[in-house]
């Protein structure tokens, strides 16, 4: 009744079976059913059964102890990221009672950037940041303005625009990384550092570097100067000059001369890797700010600035921070 | 093995590891700056998990060969028998 070409048939099934499926009941029988008619589906039934049960029970423990592996290995990871998170967490813990898992991990790996950003400043500039992310905190708890020191802005600017880059490369196109930096805003509101609060101008303030023009004069003490002319200016005459460009933004009719002069500042000592187009919707951007004066910068904004500037520039601009380079490479 | 080559062997062990992408993210975030002792405890981890997986991924191609090769004589028994 059955030739060698429907044993072939019937052993090709099987092969194709167990290449794609687990479950002999539910694929062999009825492509057997399918093939060779009703009468075989009576015949083994209770055959396969056994054999499939068989199967099946092999089969789920190799997948549950596939599973206590993954398990572990997932334990052991967490822990080990814990405890380089450790000190960090414990100062920018979450409530997390009060967000979704989804957000808690976006607010986690963006905290984990910033470790890492803090963790590769030398030990001399980590303390200088965690002076500064204190009186940070400070001002978004208490109102308190104490304004950093020149090294401790250095240091937290350092650390913010590293963990801000991070997030750049992760989320390019800027909707992506406008819709995160929302996430990871609202997660924060659960911590010490809610980043809403931290836009504030109120609190932003505290960021401004206390400088006058006397410190950098200073015979005695050149740090101020020397940063500077690692944005590529050459001494205190043409940083007297960038000074006054810049002031031309509080013009509340701009002419198209004096604007492109701030362009052209910005271009060549600030944002040199930026294209010219994109230079100019930051110069845009700033202007609105100091006109507007706002009460606090919004995600949207901090993600528009964030896409406008090259990654290159960012990177120009922690080695500036960070003392990593000496003077600028545009 | 210096540490450098052990980070390098743990961003290659990501790659395969089972563990969820929330933790992978963190691991690649935070190994930079991973002291010593964690990347050790790091690397032992995922070359365990890979180790026992590959064990794992053998005894599951030895389970369906027996099972085939089993199903297939199966076959060829009530075959015959049918044949008679």
């Amino acid at each position: 009744m059955f030739g060698s070409e429907d044993i072939a048939k019937i052993g090709e099934k099987a092969k194709g079976f167990f290449g794609n499926s687990k479950d002999l009941l539910a694929k062999f029988i009825p492509s057997l059913t399918e093939a060779f008619g009703e009468a075989w589906k009576a015949k083994w039934g209770e055959k396969w059964k056994v054999f499939s049960g068989k199967f099946k029970e092999e089969w789920g423990r190799l997948g549950k102890e596939k599973e206590e592996i993954s398990q572990g290995a997932q334990a052991a990871a967490t822990k080990t990221t814990e405890q380089t998170m450790a000190s960090a967490t414990t100062a920018v813990k979450l409530d997390e009672t009060k967000v979704e898992k989804g957000s808690a991990d976006s607010y986690k790996e963006a905290l984990a950037t910033g470790v890492a950003s803090l963790a590769s400043l030398s030990q001399k500039q980590q303390v200088f940041a965690n002076k500064g992310l204190d009186k940070l905190s400070k001002a978004v708890k208490e109102g308190k303005t104490d304004v950093l020191d020149f090294d401790e802005f250095k240091a937290v600017a350092a650390t913010a625009i590293s963990t801000l880059k991070a997030l750049k490369i992760k989320y390019p196109d800027k909707d992506k990384l406008k819709t995160a930096l929302e996430q990871i805003s609202k997660a924060s509101e659960s911590s010490k550092y809610p980043i809403a609060k931290l836009l504030q101008t109120s609190v932003l303030k505290v960021l401004k570097p206390d400088i006058t023009v006397l410190d950098i004069l200073n015979p005695l003490n050149s740090s101020y100067l020397d940063f500077f002319k690692k944005f590529g200016i050459s001494g205190v005459s043409e940083l007297s000059e960038l000074k006054d460009t810049m002031s031309l933004l509080k013009e509340k009719e701009i002419t198209a001369d004096d604007k492109a002069k701030v362009v052209a500042a910005y271009k060549k000592y600030i944002i040199p890797n930026t294209t010219k187009s994109d230079v100019v919707r930051v110069v845009d951007f700033v202007q609105k700010l100091v006109l507007e004066k706002p009460a606090s910068l919004t995600i949207d904004q901090l993600a528009e600035l964030v896409s406008l500037v090259d990654v290159k520039d960012l990177d120009r601009m922690i080695a500036i921070l960070t003392g990593k380079i000496g003077e600028a490479k545009a | 093995m210096k540490i450098a080559d052990k980070k390098n062997k743990i961003l290659e062990f990501l790659k395969t590891s089972t563990i969820d992408q929330h933790t992978k993210t963190m691991v690649e975030t935070l190994l930079p700056v991973m002291k010593e002792a964690q990347v050790d405890d790091l690397f032992d981890t995922f070359a365990e998990e890979k180790s026992a997986l590959e064990k794992n991924s053998q005894k599951r191609q030895r389970v369906e060969l027996k099972y085939k090769i089993m199903a297939e004589k199966l076959a060829q028994i009530e075959i015959n028998k049918f044949k008679k």
